[in-house]
């Protein structure tokens, strides 16, 4: 299947995965962080397109690719350093504006 | 790459399975319904793109409710271990990703 159609189709399908999943579950919904998550993501998105366009995507790639797997490698060895006793704003909006960040053309 | 990110959050802030399944999916429903806005835009959305659709659904649905039964019997502390082992997977693919396309 070219990527042309499998890309707009991969998002009707989570769109759709998404919307039964938070009309079965929406009490457990952290409404605040989800709020939060998506205003930072909208921010990144304009962002996210400077970086394509201007050819740094492999190097910001590399910093989250390193960051994600050193995170995930000193929770694994049992780190308790990276734990929120309580939300965490300046957190929260970087978590949503990083993907969005690297975010892919939408055409 | 929305994902991880976000996973980061989750599992610092300790969500337990259940919770960390729907907030994930309530940033995903408009996050991706703004990201399919594009693709109409673009004109990518066709009439083959609707019958596959269409087709995956008989799959895709039962799928969702299969993975709701399955998260609801794991514990938090099995769903970190099995969040920290996918995002070391991802992390590493992305850092390979990004060294493979450098110019």
């Amino acid at each position: 299947m070219p990527v042309r159609a499998a890309a707009p189709l991969a998002v009707l399908v989570s769109i759709t995965i998404a919307a039964i999943v938070v009309a079965q579950d929406w009490r457990h919904i952290h409404i605040r962080s989800t709020g939060w998550l998506l205003l930072s993501t909208l921010f990144g998105i304009p962002v996210g397109l400077f970086l394509l366009v201007h050819g740094s995507e492999h190097l910001v790639k590399a910093m989250l690719g390193s960051l994600i797997l050193l995170f995930a490698i000193f929770c694994l060895a049992g780190s308790a350093r990276f734990q929120l006793d309580h939300d965490s704003r300046p957190l929260l909006l970087t978590c949503g504006f990083s993907p969005a960040s690297l975010a892919e053309p939408t055409a | 790459m929305n994902g991880p990110p976000l996973a980061i959050y989750g599992s610092m802030r300790g969500w337990s399975a259940q919770h960390f399944r729907a907030t994930l999916q309530a940033y995903f429903l408009p996050a991706s319904m703004l990201g399919m806005c594009g693709y109409v835009s673009a004109g990518l959305w066709t009439r083959e793109v609707t019958l596959d659709y269409l087709l995956c659904l008989p799959a895709v649905i039962p799928a969702v409710f299969v993975g709701r039964a399955i998260n609801r019997r794991l514990s938090t502390e099995a769903f970190s271990k099995y969040i920290y082992i996918a995002l070391a997977v991802i992390g590493l693919a992305v850092l390979m990703q990004s060294l493979a396309s450098r110019p």
